[in-house]
């Protein structure tokens, strides 16, 4: 209960703070609102076309390797972190997870680096 | 305990709570501007008070940027364009609820408190790309982009890097992790976990050499690039908060936190170590240049990762040792 109120009193004095300068712009900043300042910025050119693009596929491996390794080291942490003190099975199969993910980021590095591929 | 105050409420409004983010927006963009300029044969920001060095520079552009025109733009979401910087700015703040910089001093003591404020750390990439994605604009669309990329590349190695500390603490308690370092730093127990950690954070905060989402020369200002006004202060502050943090949470993690002493001064030795994290954070701006995304990619999954995997089988030995 005690440790709510330190989270209450930091969450609603940082958020109050951050709304609070946003109004004290909103109400007291000049305003001169013109077309072109509202518009897209394109680095001052007139905006054309659309915004979305076709997402270039040339990491994907990246991104499909983050996604497996990141929640097998996050499930090792969780085991860390509520096992028993001292317990080397935990230890050799974390040793074993990471053995599997540099054997696999090693075998393929190369593909993951040649960018080429993808585009 | 001999503080004034009951810890958690200090921690809350001053360190490292409210009044110590903000006054680490001021004091690190006044010292990486003095900085920079050092190295560079300059004087950096000196007119406004010139006594001070120039230290209330930071706080006369901030008041101007508050009261400068408030533009949302017609063809975003103007309620969430409003928005995703503040819920950005207060995410990134986030993870010190659960960071001890003294003894006490902390806001929510948990058992796993460290390893919940990395996981919160590591959450905030979405509000970034979500904050881009309301903007709608191609600049912010390709730093959006580079941003989920570069997050690739650094989670798996800051992981790790955590991991193979709380496999050497057998805690992420921040008093249990402190009081494990009583002897020796984490630092100079596991020194790869360390390396690793240092160039995450770099990666993590868009710091130099790995500053590719709001690569001024080719994105504009990327995932921030519509925002103006104050709402530009949250977008591209959110990134010092971001340092902020994981300076604080390196310091407790590798430095010994508060250590040696206890009680207020512990505040202050943390303030101290954590610009063993924050200072090369600020110099590397004037000494590299900066990689291309591939490259940073490269990095994470190749050195990066055999460093932090190399640090994870230190804490094993060192565990099975003892």
């Amino acid at each position: 209960m005690r440790a709510m109120v330190a989270i209450l009193i930091f969450v609603v004095l940082f958020l109050g703070a951050l709304v609070a300068l946003v109004v004290v712009t909103f109400l007291f900043a000049p305003r001169r609102p013109s077309e072109v300042k509202e518009r897209r910025f394109e680095s001052g050119g007139p905006p054309y076309g659309p915004v979305q693009r076709r997402l270039l596929m040339q990491y994907f491996g990246y991104i499909y390797l983050v996604t497996v390794v990141e929640a097998a080291v996050g499930l090792a942490l969780v085991a860390v972190l509520t096992a028993q003190p001292s317990a080397p099975m935990l230890y050799l199969a974390i040793a074993l997870l990471l053995a599997a993910v540099l054997i696999v980021v090693l075998r393929y590095l190369k593909v993951l680096n040649d960018i080429k591929r993808w585009s | 305990m001999d503080l004034p105050f009951s810890g958690d409420l200090i921690a809350a409004l001053v360190f490292p709570g409210v009044l110590g983010i903000f006054g680490f927006l001021v004091v690190a963009i006044w010292l990486e501007r003095k900085l920079v300029a050092r190295v560079q044969w300059r004087y950096g920001p000196l007119y406004v008070s010139k006594p001070l060095g120039g230290l209330l520079q930071p706080v006369a552009d901030l008041l101007k940027l508050v009261f400068s025109e408030l533009v949302l733009p017609r063809h975003t979401n103007r309620l969430l364009f409003a928005a995703a910087p503040i819920l950005l700015f207060f995410a990134e703040g986030l993870p010190v609820v659960f960071i001890a910089a003294a003894p006490g001093v902390v806001m929510a003591p948990h058992p796993y408190g460290l390893a919940i404020a990395v996981v919160l750390v590591l959450l905030v990439a979405v509000l970034v790309v979500a904050m881009a994605w309301t903007e709608a604009n191609k600049f912010t669309y390709v730093g959006a982009v580079r941003e989920i990329l570069l997050t690739a590349a650094y989670e798996v190695p800051l992981l790790l890097a955590a991991l193979a500390m709380f496999i050497l603490y057998g805690t992420a308690d921040p008093h249990g992790v402190v009081e494990a370092q009583s002897r020796l730093w984490g630092a100079v127990l596991n020194p790869l976990a360390f390396m690793a950690y240092l160039v995450a954070l770099l990666m993590a905060t868009t710091r130099f050499p790995f500053e590719i989402p709001e690569a001024e020369p080719e994105v504009v200002l990327g995932p921030y690039t519509e925002y103006g006004s104050t709402l530009f202060i949250y977008a591209f502050g959110a990134n010092y908060v971001k340092l902020y943090v994981l300076a604080l949470l390196g310091s407790v993690l590798f430095l010994g936190g508060w250590l040696p002493a206890g009680g207020l001064a512990g505040v202050f030795i943390t303030l101290v170590k954590m610009l063993v994290f924050v200072l090369p954070a600020m110099l590397v701006r004037a000494i590299y240049p900066r990689y291309r995304i591939d490259q940073a990619l490269r990095i994470g999954w190749s050195k990066l990762l055999a460093l932090s995997v190399a640090a994870v089988a230190l804490s094993l030995v060192w565990r099975l040792l003892r």
